[in-house]
């Protein structure tokens, strides 16, 4: 199964943070991708020291899906146009 | 009604600190005392047995800042040390390492006191350097309350300091 990544802003005060294996400092602007599990773990973490970045308010930061070298919004219009396809139960 | 006119300030009830561009605000652990004191360059003129005039413009302020605990936070704003946070709770650690020969940033000081009704004062410094500390004790019985000491110059643009009186008490800016 393909792993998404999502942007992750650390909004604390320190001037580096680190949870292995990832570092958000000014080199990075702060923001980090990592996985979906990683993302939630961060997001409710005591003290409120990240949040999730908004891809509208960051272009510059894109996200990808392993093992494909588009980004995550191509690949959603892509779906958007392609047909549904319905689930076989068996 | 109007703005309190003497002010009766009362107590400490918060103080500010932000970065010189203000993009970061940290607030001052247990603020327990700020105080500044304008500093003249005076000079007097004497003659025929007497002082027949005396000069004096304002220099700058200094300040002195007085909280009860740590704060890293903080410290990194005063000294423009890196604060690195490593670890996920409960295992979370802080580390400021201080290093021979470096240079101190400046940064503005925001204090805020009570006055006896609704009202309340803020000092607003504008543009401040630490000239002395912080002096940190840990002692048998007792908090550490660290003390630092700076001067305040004028930025430029709003001066040294404000006072300024709000009849309905408001918060500290945020920049």
């Amino acid at each position: 199964m393909a792993k998404i990544l999502i942007g992750v802003r650390y909004i604390g005060l320190s001037t580096v943070r680190i949870i292995q294996p990832y570092v958000w400092n000014e080199e990075n602007k702060y923001v980090q991708d990592v996985p979906l599990e990683k993302a939630a773990e961060l997001v409710t973490y005591p003290g409120q020291q990240f949040e999730l970045v908004d891809q509208a308010e960051m272009p510059e930061i894109v996200s990808f899906v392993e093992g494909d070298s588009r980004p995550v919004e191509e690949l959603k219009k892509k779906r958007r146009k392609s047909p549904s396809k319905k689930r076989s139960s068996k | 009604m109007s703005a309190p006119n003497p002010v009766l300030p009362f107590g400490l009830s918060d103080i500010k600190l932000t970065n010189i561009a203000g993009t970061t605000q940290v607030d001052m652990p247990a603020a327990r005392r700020l105080m500044f004191k304008e500093r003249y360059l005076a000079g007097e003129a004497e003659g025929d047995d007497g002082l027949v005039a005396v000069g004096a413009t304002l220099l700058a302020a200094d300040f002195e800042l007085e909280v009860s605990g740590i704060s890293l936070e903080a410290m990194a704003i005063l000294t423009g040390r890196t604060l690195i946070t490593t670890g996920s709770t409960p295992n979370e650690v802080k580390t400021m390492t201080a290093s021979a020969g470096e240079r101190l940033p400046y940064f503005k000081v925001y204090g805020k006191s009570l006055g006896e009704g609704d009202d309340d004062v803020h000092v607003l410094l504008f543009k401040c350097k630490l000239t002395e500390g912080p002096e940190n004790t840990l002692q048998y019985g007792e908090f550490s309350k660290p003390t630092v000491k700076g001067v305040a110059v004028d930025d430029g643009t709003n001066g040294v300091f404000d006072v300024v009186i709000n009849e309905t008490a408001d918060d500290l800016p945020s920049s």
